[in-house]
């Protein structure tokens, strides 16, 4: 039941990000058929292009070709570049996913220990010193963490390229060292704050009645942490995960530039200083599906670690 | 006489430089069972977590704590750590919260055997569910596979019992183990905890600020005061006739329905006055967000057809468990809660209406169960007491009737000046109880107001409310568990039950000869200051 009502929420979101994402680019300034003839065109050039377009015809009418092709899996053609966006996406996909995901598992390693032993060490030396550092890693842009990586380990150390990204298919090792430096840029940010969270949580949970049965039960301070806090403590933590993702993929835009990555980030701001709008219409849309898919993963994650969730 | 099997010597506990339990001496003979009691703040908890090695950080404790024959306050942590859950165990108050939500109850009973006694999972596993089912749980087997809010509250505790009682402790400590529960399930757990313990040749600690509770389990008595022993003997002989004024204090604040059978009421109906509440027929359900196979209408029939009248200048109680929809119906009365059908006058007018609020306000109050909870905390007492009057829009002056009210409550005059949590919870229910009266009522509702206190005070705070009655002319609604309390104050009485009454009459007879069988059972499970209500151990 909860299973069916969280997937019918996602339809829906997925119904509403489309809406959005077509009215927005609809009604933003700026003539498709226009910017692509250039500022020399004649006006009746540009209308024969906007007829062939179809952008004469009422905007629900845009919307409805345009979904019923999204929902078949085809976002159009790039008036641009004459190709099909589809599989431009899938493309980009490629190496954007794998990126974020990296810097997810990234975020995930550096945050759990870090906020599990300050919580441990809570107001001690330890504990001072994870709060100072993660201070300092939200203060860090990432684009400028990236910089400053690439000065070390590409350039000082040559250990990783600096940019560019080779391909899946030409080496994957290769592949994995190109987007490790992105990553850890991103991961940067999000392990300082995801840290705060896990502290915070694992905080709370050691005040819970719960691990003082834990203890009264026999286990060691760390055991009762170990067995009966950590699983109670990621409940919060997975909400924070959520959303931070969704901020992460964000960051992506601006770390592939900085990193010359062939990623969705970069097709976008690519497309969008080209006017390139069916692209970046797919581009956000195909983000926000990507988004609201891993909320849905989220919230169905709930249920394994809270059985609670489902009886609320 | 046998060796004590746990003898604490002069423990102390400090948090910085306050003393929380001062210089405290006992011993505990093996398979004995004690009471520990007091108000709260007396330091009962923290005197069995400093036993336990458990106090919470910043806690320190000095003097000895010796379990056959060592010193545990001086031993390492990995020490205890070895005797916790093995030779001894302790189950805590309330069992939402002190078991792990997301952990099977099987395992979490289990998992002191898998440490103590190194057994494998399905051997830990299995011993669970029998000792699930030796505490009296129906199907062990499912229950075990169930998360702690899958089971009732009863059937928590019980679950808690059994996970102390796993490893085969020396020692149990209790605390407050039946204070979440109702009265019936409080008796059910008691007996079950007692020939537990019986069965299992354990010694337990019970901590409690019960005294009828510790008079049907313990043989012995430990009396605590601002953290020090101030008497320990037999319970018979220290509930007959206490040496210390504050043993007598908590034996005087025991309502007499708890000391003995056939106390005669407090108050008998006066002669009928006109209906100041009719209700008719009232039905509020609630409707169930997911559906779930076993309840085919997916309703709660929280309140379910009642009709009754609250005559001018009596005082009703209604009484009932958990769940029965006696604070569903007392908040219908006050047009809080807007019934599902039926029909709810006040004074002749229609409580149901929106359009009827403020006058209805001006009739009818209520005072709820907890004091800090229902008192802003960032607003002076004045305005607490103050606010129903401008809220109502009514003229004159206000200070002066704040001044008045906080009298009327014998709360000093200086108490308007300062914020809720300055004070204590008997102090904080009378500025609940002054802000009620501030509108000048003639209903004023009271839903559980003594729950949250401790004995002594609840006396008090019943013999205010007595005089506040005749004092202001009320007519009042009483609404609790605790039938003891409803006999102290009640004219009337209504027992509820699923969301239905079932017995309603004076309170004399309703008491004295109960015609239905619930009633009958609630009567039953009331602890008795003799010892009696359990019956002998098994």
């Amino acid at each position: 039941m909860y299973v069916i009502r969280r997937v019918g929420v996602f339809a829906f979101s997925v119904f509403a990000a489309s809406v959005l994402v077509f009215t927005v680019m609809s009604i933003l300034p700026g003539d498709p058929a226009q910017v692509m003839l250039g500022t020399q065109a004649t006006p009746e050039a540009v209308d024969a292009l906007r007829t062939e377009l179809g952008l004469d015809r009422p905007l629900p009418v845009q919307y409805l070709e345009w979904a019923s092709g999204a929902v078949r899996g085809d976002l159009g053609t790039s008036p641009f570049s004459g190709q099909d966006i589809t599989p431009q996406i899938i493309d980009r996909l490629q190496v954007t996913i794998p990126l974020a995901v990296m810097a997810m598992a990234l975020t995930v390693l550096i945050s759990f220990p870090l906020g599990v032993y300050a919580a441990a060490r809570h107001r001690r030396f330890g504990d001072n010193v994870v709060s100072i550092v993660s201070q300092l890693g939200l203060a860090v842009p990432a684009f400028w963490a990236g910089l400053l990586l690439v000065t070390v380990f590409a350039v000082g150390y040559r250990w990783f390229p600096a940019s560019g990204f080779p391909g899946w298919d030409v080496s994957v090792f290769q592949s994995l060292k190109s987007l490790f430096l992105p990553a850890v840029s991103l991961a940067i940010v999000q392990s300082a704050i995801i840290t705060r969270y896990v502290r915070s949580a694992v905080l709370e949970t050691l005040r819970e009645d719960y691990i003082r049965t834990a203890r009264s039960k026999g286990l060691t301070r760390s055991a009762a942490l170990w067995r009966h806090g950590l699983r109670n403590a990621a409940i919060p933590v997975l909400t924070i995960l959520g959303l931070q993702f969704a901020a992460l993929t964000a960051g992506t835009v601006v770390i592939e530039s900085v990193f010359v990555l062939p990623g969705l980030g970069k097709m976008l701001l690519d497309g969008i200083t080209r006017r390139d709008l069916p692209l970046v219409q797919g581009g956000a849309f195909t983000i926000a599906v990507l988004i609201l898919g891993l909320n849905l993963a989220v919230d169905l994650t709930y249920r394994l670690i809270d059985p609670r969730v489902s009886e609320q | 006489m046998t060796a004590p099997l746990i003898e604490v010597d002069d423990l102390s506990v400090f948090a910085g430089s306050t003393v929380i339990v001062d210089r405290a001496s006992f011993s505990l003979a093996p398979g004995s069972r004690t009471g520990l009691i007091g108000e709260s703040g007396s330091g009962k908890t923290i005197t069995a977590l400093a036993m336990l090695g458990l106090l919470p950080d910043g806690l320190r404790a000095t003097g000895t704590v010796t379990l056959n024959g060592q010193d545990l306050l001086s031993r390492p942590e990995r020490d205890l750590v070895a005797l916790r859950g093995s030779a001894m165990s302790m189950i805590f108050q309330e069992p939402m919260t002190a078991l792990n939500p997301v952990m099977r109850i099987g395992r979490q009973i289990a998992e002191p055997l898998r440490m103590h006694q190194d057994m494998s999972r399905p051997d830990a596993f299995a011993l669970a569910v029998e000792l699930l089912g030796s505490v009296g749980i129906d199907e062990p087997e499912r229950r075990a596979r169930s998360f702690p809010h899958e089971l009732s509250g009863g059937q928590r505790q019980r679950a808690m019992i059994a996970m102390a009682l796993s490893c085969g402790p020396d020692l149990v400590v209790a605390d407050e183990p039946t204070t979440a529960l109702d009265v019936t399930i409080q008796a059910q757990v008691l007996r079950v905890l007692r020939d537990q313990i019986v069965a299992n040749d354990a010694a337990l600690l019970l901590i409690t600020h019960d005294l009828p509770v510790v008079a049907s389990v313990a043989e012995d008595v430990i009396v605590l005061k601002d953290g020090a022993i101030v008497e320990q003997g037999p319970a018979t002989e220290i509930f007959s006739s206490p040496a210390h004024a504050y043993t007598r204090k908590l034996l005087d604040a025991v309502p007499p329905m708890s000391r003995s059978v056939g106390v005669p009421p407090k108050h008998v109906p006066a002669t009928p006055g006109e209906p100041i509440v009719e209700m008719r027929d009232v039905r509020k359900t609630y409707r169930l967000r997911h559906r779930k196979l076993r309840d085919p209408d997916h309703v709660i029939h929280a309140v379910d057809g009642v009709s009754l009248d609250v005559l001018k200048g009596e005082t009703l109680g209604i009484v009932g468990e958990s769940g029965s929809g006696k604070s569903t119906l007392a908040r219908i009365m006050l047009g809080l809660i807007r019934p599902t059908s039926g029909q709810v006058m006040v004074e002749g007018i229609d409580v149901t209406a929106r359009k009827n609020l403020r006058p209805v306000r001006e009739i009818a109050q209520i005072v709820f169960q907890d004091p800090m909870g229902s008192l802003d905390p960032r607003m002076l007492v004045r305005d607490v007491v103050a606010e129903p009057l401008r809220a109502l829009g009514i003229a004159g002056d206000h200070r002066a009737r704040v001044a008045e009210l906080l009298a009327a409550v014998s709360l000093p005059a200086d108490t308007g000046d300062r914020y809720p949590h300055e004070f204590s919870g008997g102090q904080r229910q009378r500025i609940a109880i002054a802000r009620a009266l501030a509108p000048g009522p003639d209903l004023l509702i009271a839903d559980e107001p003594v729950s949250a206190l401790d004995m002594s005070v609840q006396t008090i705070t019943l013999d205010l409310l007595d005089q506040l009655k005749a004092d202001f002319d009320l007519t009042m609604v009483f609404i609790s568990h605790d039938l003891s309390v409803v006999h102290e104050i009640s004219d009337r009485v209504l027992v509820m039950q699923q969301g239905r009454v079932v017995e309603t009459g004076p309170v004399g007879n309703v008491f004295a000869s109960p015609q239905q069988r619930y009633t009958r059972d609630l009567l039953a499970a009331i602890p008795r200051l003799d010892g009696s209500f359990l019956g002998p151990a098994a």
